[in-house]
């Protein structure tokens, strides 16, 4: 089963129905038509389509940290296919959906206003991960390469997205711990997804006491609870020394 | 009601005329001597005369107007009617205070009695005074069906009618005055008898009849209740029963082993059983075991059951039946024998699997089955005999036998060595050999096998070794009987289904099928003019056998290319669009050498096609390299060295040092020598059946995965959604029948439907289809 790498595909996949067009004017579509031309490279961008540097040079002009999840906002609003693609229907269709004025200045804004809402709104940040997924990985593949989630968990387990820690544990260390020490797979679709509920989870209760041996969560994060259970234990005895 | 007896001699005859019918006293006193002759010398009779005179005077009182005496005021307010009513109440009342002083004086005679001088005048006095009753109620009868049934009919209380009347006033004056002292004498000589005693117990049987006789229904009187009896005989009886029994025991028990307490326990109850039958009330019968379960068998329940693992330790059959029966009467008292059976046969499987597994390497399959068989069969029979086969011990037996089945010293390494070695024996027993077992006896075993298989949680591993040894009897013909081999395969039907037999009994179609084609080929290449071999195809259906391609590439000798070509073409015929393909690694034949110079007759080699095919190169010259060998035959060397190594140790070929390989030359022996004239050169290799067996382990593990995929998007195809621990579970009974998945098993292939989108993740761990 391959889906289509669309649009609706792309909505679809990540689990909310795709934007119905706008009865705004034909005149937004237009001026989104040509902020995208603007930003196409003419020797290095086919033309519904621009590349790597260009959608650099388009991140950078709307004040996106490359280093940090803010970059994810925007390639969720476009429907980024992969990192460094971004398609003309995408960012027409993706801007249009948000309302903002089509102007370099009014996104600007409208970025800075998400990333607030990145940490206080956790469906807001639930789409924008699982955005992450669907940019991060290969498009003949199905799963992410795992130094790859691993960067991108860093990413957006740190601000502005949702921080992965609480005041006794750092819980996106000790994720990075076990993965190194027992995990060499890549991670697909439902892991990544499963860690985020897992990671929320954790943060409401730090016993992960709502984990249990019956539950749906995937084996990997079973054996998670199991390695970081036993390392508590083995603490705890060392503490009582 | 009797009727009074018409008597000789003389003696009424001096009793008084008809007395003033208006007058109760005079009426009264008339009666009474009447009464006073049934009471205490009806054996002399009574003449009709009499008889009559007394009615008529009971009947002309009650129907007087004029009454004088003792009537009330209410006489005077009165219509003509109920003067009558009035009338009779004086007699009633009269009839009362006779009673009651003739009975208070029999409570002053019983007190000079004692035990069962007691009972005897007890008894004597009841007989005498309940026959009197009856022949009084009978002269009175005027009385009571005018009077007492008015007086009845209006609701009155406490009117009876004369003869139950007697009765109440047994009870009252007399029956509440003795029945403690007359009890005591019944107990006491019931305690004579549980000692041993002879006892005249019919005594005891008439103060039940008594007792029980006194229990008047308030609404009817014509009818009793037990409630007297109950009250006054029973609750006693129970209470010194209890006692009785409670120290008896507690003394026993201190000075004799449990063994005899139980029998003395079991012949105590008997006792109690028959007693009920000789002499007591059968009312009496539930709460009599009651008690006796109770004080005999309940209070030392704890002791029984600490008894019980030294039984089974020593094969004390008779006591545990015992025990079995003691304990099966009081409420809960098997559970902790159920619960110390299944462990002890456990551990008795599993030091008999021990015992044989000194070397798990070397295990004979029948020793091992056996081993299990043997337990099985040993206790089976003890729950048989000692324990009513109940099907709760046989439940036990079952958790027991599958405990030690699946899981013992032989399957360290994982249950599917349990199914694997019933196969392998399974095969050995239908297999040709030279043990010649008799067809019932392996009928008789075959059943056998069954037994241990129903224990088999891995079904699918013995369905995957069956299959293949299966296969490997028909295509070398090695079974012993097609007979055996059905009803075998029907029983497998039987403990599991169609699907689990499906693919076996294809494999016993496809080689009758294959004899019918056989038989046809023959007739079409006797019509053809050419030279043909004598030979045999079998055509097996490639999703039903569980064989493989040959591994190497392979020419066969042209004489065989060709037969093969021409039954391809006769098959093509027959059906076309079949691709046939061939399992040259499963082929063999037969070869005749005539070279020989030691030997004076022809000698036929039994051999593989491979071997076939190096043999026939010999007949174009004595000697060849293994070079030549390998790219004429291109076998590979796989295939080829244990081919030529057989060849070299039979010594029908020699080679420079027996050496196999390249740069080898080899010759044909023509000093070859055998004492048969049949020599089988077609042996396999131990390390292809080691490699077969681990082969097959690894299949097991890849369906198993697909068994439980395939269960899981069943089920989730019919339900659409579900919650993800309700999956597993249903998961679980659905293929319980084949193998006990894991959960976490099932999590995984849960989770690699999820990534192939065949299931999807929905809120609070729902689970969702995606058609």
């Amino acid at each position: 089963k391959i889906r289509t790498r669309d649009a609706t595909g792309f909505f679809e996949a990540n689990g909310y129905a795709p934007p119905q067009p706008s009865v705004a004017s034909r005149g937004n579509d237009i001026k989104l038509e040509q902020m995208f031309d603007g930003l196409r490279d003419p020797e290095e961008d086919s033309k519904d389509e621009i590349g790597t540097q260009s959608v650099m040079n388009y991140l950078t002009s709307l004040d996106v940290d490359l280093e940090s999840c803010e970059q994810f906002i925007v390639l969720e609003i476009v429907q980024a296919p992969a990192l460094g693609i971004v398609k003309k229907n995408g960012f027409v269709e993706g801007w249009k959906a948000t309302g903002v004025s089509p102007s370099v200045t009014a996104q600007k804004t409208y970025i800075k206003e998400r990333k607030a809402a990145l940490s206080r709104d956790i469906s807001y940040f639930r789409k924008v991960y699982r955005a992450a997924f669907v940019a991060g990985k290969e498009e003949n593949q199905k799963a992410l390469a795992l130094e790859v989630a691993l960067i991108f968990w860093d990413m957006l387990f740190s601000p502005p997205g949702m921080v992965w820690k609480s005041h006794n544990v750092n819980w996106l260390a000790e994720w990075k711990n076990f993965l190194a020490e027992k995990w060499t797979r890549s991670v697909n679709r439902d892991m990544w997804n499963q860690t985020l509920e897992f990671a929320i989870k954790t943060l409401s209760d730090g016993t992960l006491s709502f984990w249990s041996e019956d539950g749906a969560w995937p084996g990997v994060i079973d054996d998670f609870v199991a390695w970081w259970k036993a390392k508590q234990e083995k603490g705890g005895a060392m503490e009582t020394d | 009601m009797p009727q009074p007896r018409q008597v000789r001699g003389t003696a009424l005859n001096n009793f008084p005329s008809a007395p003033d019918k208006d007058d109760i006293d005079k009426t009264w006193d008339y009666l009474k001597s009447g009464i006073d002759r049934i009471h205490d010398n009806l054996q002399d009779g009574m003449d009709l005369k009499t008889y009559m005179g007394i009615y008529t005077a009971i009947h002309n009182f009650c129907t007087s107007q004029k009454a004088v005496g003792i009537s009330s005021p209410a006489t005077i307010s009165s219509g003509a009617h109920r003067g009558a009513h009035l009338l009779g109440e004086d007699i009633y009342k009269k009839l009362i205070e006779y009673l009651t002083n003739s009975l208070e004086e029999h409570v002053k005679a019983s007190e000079s009695h004692q035990d069962e001088a007691l009972l005897s005048y007890y008894i004597k006095e009841w007989n005498r005074y309940t026959i009197a009753a009856k022949y009084v109620h009978h002269l009175f009868r005027y009385l009571n069906r005018h009077w007492v049934k008015r007086e009845m009919d209006e609701g009155k209380k406490h009117i009876y009618d004369v003869y139950t009347l007697h009765l109440v006033e047994w009870r009252a004056v007399l029956f509440n005055k003795v029945h403690e002292k007359v009890m005591g004498a019944v107990l006491k000589l019931v305690e004579r008898q549980r000692q041993g005693e002879t006892i005249e117990y019919s005594q005891i049987k008439s103060v039940v009849e008594s007792f029980v006789s006194l229990g008047l229904d308030d609404q009817d009187s014509t009818k009793t209740t037990l409630e007297v009896y109950r009250y006054y005989f029973e609750k006693p009886f129970l209470e010194a029963t209890k006692k009785f029994y409670t120290d008896e025991s507690k003394q026993f028990v201190a000075e004799n082993s449990v063994v005899e307490y139980m029998k003395k326990a079991e012949a105590r109850l008997n006792e109690e059983e028959e007693r009920v039958k000789m002499y007591l009330h059968p009312d009496i019968a539930v709460q009599l075991k009651k008690t006796c379960n109770q004080a005999l068998i309940a209070d030392h329940s704890d002791l029984l059951r600490d008894e019980f693992q030294v039984l089974l330790d020593n094969d004390r059959e008779e006591d545990m039946a015992r025990m079995y029966s003691l304990l099966s009467r009081i409420p809960d008292g098997l559970e902790p024998l159920r619960s110390k059976f299944e462990a002890h046969v456990r551990k008795a499987g599993l030091a008999a699997v021990t015992k044989v597994a000194a070397d798990a390497e070397k295990l004979e399959p029948k020793v091992y089955v056996d081993a299990l068989l043997e337990i099985h069969t040993q206790y089976q029979g003890l729950v048989k005999r000692a324990f009513n086969d109940e099907p709760e011990f046989t439940r036990s037996l079952d958790n027991a036998c599958r405990e030690f089945v699946n899981r013992n010293d032989v399957c360290k390494a994982g249950s599917s060595k349990s199914p694997e070695l019933l196969a392998k024996y399974t095969d050995v027993l239908l297999r040709k050999s030279g043990t010649g077992i008799e067809e019932a006896e392996l009928e008789n075993t075959l059943t056998q096998i069954m037994t241990v298989f129903k224990y088999i949680e891995d079904k699918d591993v013995f369905q995957k070794f069956y299959s293949r040894m299966l296969a490997r009897r028909l295509v070398h013909s090695t079974s012993s009987s097609d007979d055996a081999e059905t009803s075998m395969i029907s029983k497998l039907k039987e403990a599991c289904g169609f699907e689990y037999t499906n693919k076996l009994q294809r494999m016993f179609q496809d080689m009758q099928i294959s004899k019918d084609l056989n038989d046809g080929f023959k007739e079409h290449t006797q019509s053809l003019d050419s030279k043909v071999l004598d030979s045999q195809y079998s055509i097996l259906g490639t999703g039903f056998w569980p064989l493989n391609p040959p591994t190497t590439t392979f020419n066969p000798p042209a004489e065989v290319a060709a037969d093969c070509e021409r039954f391809a073409r006769f098959y093509k015929n027959k059906h076309d669009g079949r691709k046939l393909s061939w399992l040259w690694q499963l082929c063999k034949g037969e070869v005749k050498a005539t070279y020989l110079r030691s030997m004076k007759s022809a000698v036929i080699f039994q051999v593989s096609a491979y071997q076939m095919a190096i043999l026939l190169l010999f007949n174009e010259k004595d000697s060849h390299t293994y070079d030549d060998i390998a790219s004429i035959t291109a076998l590979n060397s796989d295939a080829l060295d244990p081919s030529l190594g057989i060849l070299l140790k039979a010594k029908v070929l020699k080679s420079e040092g027996d050496k196999v390989g390249p740069g080898a030359v080899f010759n044909l022996n023509y000093e070859f020598k055998s004492k048969k004239l049949r020599v089988n050169l077609n042996v396999g290799m131990k390390s292809e059946t080691k490699q077969e067996e681990v082969e097959t382990n690894k299949t097991i593990e890849e369906d198993r995965k697909l068994l439980l995929q395939s269960a899981i998007v069943r089920i989730m195809k019919a339900r659409k959604q579900m919650k993800h621990q309700q999956l597993v579970s249903e998961c679980i009974n659905q293929i319980r029948a084949r193998f006990v998945p894991k959960v976490s098993d099932i999590k995984k292939c849960i989770e690699i439907l999820l990534d192939k989108e065949y299931l999807e993740r929905l809120d609070d761990d729902n689970l969702g289809y995606l058609a």
